[in-house]
């Protein structure tokens, strides 16, 4: 249903059905997030997704009656071309687009709107927080484009906006992901810092109007959506396999967290997976020739052909945020590789091939991607072409 | 009517999604682990890909010269676009959600969870 909801979300022609199919996301993954129903703070997180993800729809309703106001039209197209004949005061473009902003953010998780996400991607099952982190957040900034499409005329600077949320969502992603002892809430942070680095990519696009930034701002969502995936998954198997299988999460006692420490000498009991937790995390800090490190490099390329100062800055942030993201995401590998098995491991059991198959599969698209980016460009070329198009003057 | 083939995907998504999660509570209820719910969610995913598919052939034949296209399909007040930010989302979540849907099998069926919610795509 989720699925189905997130393909819809990423079709509506115009404002309210977005809207429809944004609150039909955010309805099918809301009982996701708190498929433990034993565990209190399976709940909790479940609540905080639940009032954050309703406060957003509000501001998006309130957006939503603003646009309806001034052109009369709810129409994607349609509100552009009443734009365009009767200009009306850019205030209320503004005003309409920042509670667009305000109220998808949440569900991209701009900073500072990004409270819910830890819990819900922390409590939920492994698959579901893939699904959160890999599609969810994603299909919010798809949605948060289509509706800043429609306002595309008004004098205003998306695109500048998008590179300041980026900003701030690479800097406090990476700096809050240092301090997680947590496996699952450190990925979930390093999900913040992503959406900084594909939101400035598009912010990009939209400053300069130029195509490159956009394709890699939109590769950089597919190289996500892929290496965290691979990320929840693999650490899902762990947890399996060290905790699952040992039976303590029994009934009141709710699922217990993956600790940091509880990986040491993973990789001798559970080679597979240690080598596609590491390929992924080392790919989501964009070390080559992962996936993560073209996406980036693609980013990077394209704010530096802008040559514009401001860009730039933003640019050595982006890339110093990267080494720096290694500061959590290295630790994981080290402790996986460098580590005597800790009794967790040593006790830990067999992981079905049925878990195994697929996370060789994600790992085989990180590898080929990040060696043959182009192959990506069926994806990201149209969608960087209809993003373009939907903003032009 | 026509509909076009993303209509279609989206449509079979939305429709089939309940009657897997049905099957997955009448196993849980009754105690039975069969795994039809899993076996049914993956016919059904096989399906969603076969109309992604179609969607995909429909989006580049018509969009080849320019490689913008969208395809537009309106009842009364509800207008839908296939473009290329569709096609994006809809390869990453159907890609994402079959894996993912192998992978929740053993996962899933040994946690607490599974007692008061059925895995369902």
């Amino acid at each position: 249903m989720v699925c189905g909801a997130i393909i819809g979300l990423g079709s509506a022609g115009d404002l309210f059905n977005l809207w429809l199919w944004f609150e039909a996301m955010a309805f099918a993954s809301y009982p996701l997030v708190v498929f433990y129903t034993h565990d209190r703070l399976a709940l909790e997180a479940g609540i905080k997704y639940l009032v954050q993800s309703a406060a957003g729809s509000v501001f998006i309703l309130l957006g939503i009656a603003l646009v309806l106001l001034s052109a009369g039209t709810l129409d994607v197209l349609g509100v552009r071309q009443a734009l365009a004949a009767a200009p009306v005061e850019p205030v209320l473009w503004l005003t309409a687009g920042a509670l667009f902003v305000v109220g998808f953010g949440v569900k991209i998780a701009l900073v500072p709107l990004h409270t819910w996400l830890p819990d819900a991607h922390a409590q939920a099952p492994s698959g579901i927080s893939a699904i959160l982190s890999a599609v969810v957040i994603e299909a919010g900034l798809i949605a948060l484009l289509r509706a800043l499409s429609a306002l595309a005329g008004a004098a205003v600077s998306w695109g500048a906006l998008l590179i300041g949320f980026g900003l701030f969502n690479m800097l406090a992603g990476n700096l809050l992901a240092l301090r997680q002892q947590q496996v699952k809430r450190l990925l979930a942070f390093s999900s913040i810092g992503h959406v900084g680095y594909m939101i400035v990519g598009l912010g990009v696009a939209l400053t300069v109007g130029t195509a490159a930034g956009a394709q890699a701002g939109f590769f950089h969502l597919l190289s996500h959506g892929l290496m965290k995936g691979l990320a929840f998954l693999a650490a899902g198997a762990l947890m399996f396999g060290l905790q699952h299988s040992l039976g303590q999460a029994g009934a009141g006692a709710g699922h217990q967290p993956l600790m940091v420490d509880d990986l040491s000498g993973a990789a001798r009991r559970y080679p597979l997976v240690a080598l596609v937790l590491s390929l992924a995390v080392l790919g989501l800090g964009g070390l080559p020739p992962l996936v993560g490190f073209m996406s980036k490099w693609q980013i990077l390329v394209a704010g530096a052909q802008t040559r514009d100062v401001g860009i730039l800055i933003v640019l050595i942030v982006a890339a110093l945020c990267s080494v720096l993201s290694l500061g959590y995401y290295a630790p994981l590998v080290n402790r996986m590789y460098r580590r005597e098995p800790g009794a967790l491991v040593a006790k830990g059991r067999a992981i079905p091939a049925a878990m195994l198959a697929p996370l060789v599969v994600l790992a085989l698209a990180v590898v080929i991607l990040g060696v043959l980016p182009f192959l990506a460009g069926w994806l990201t070329i149209p969608a960087a072409a209809d993003l373009l198009a939907a903003f032009a003057p | 009517m026509t509909l076009p083939p993303f209509v279609w995907l989206i449509s079979w998504l939305l429709l089939s999604a309940p009657f897997v999660y049905i099957i997955g509570r009448i196993d849980v209820i009754t105690g039975r682990r069969r795994g039809l719910a899993r076996w049914l969610g993956l016919l059904c995913l096989a399906v969603a890909w076969w109309a992604f598919g179609r969607a995909l052939t429909a989006f580049y034949t018509a969009g080849a010269p320019q490689l913008v296209t969208q395809a537009t399909w309106t009842l009364g007040v509800i207008t839908m676009r296939f473009d290329g930010l569709s096609l994006l989302l809809a390869a990453l979540v159907l890609t994402l959600t079959t894996v993912i849907l192998i992978y929740s099998g053993p996962y899933i069926g040994h946690s607490e969870g599974a007692k008061s919610t059925t895995p369902c795509c």
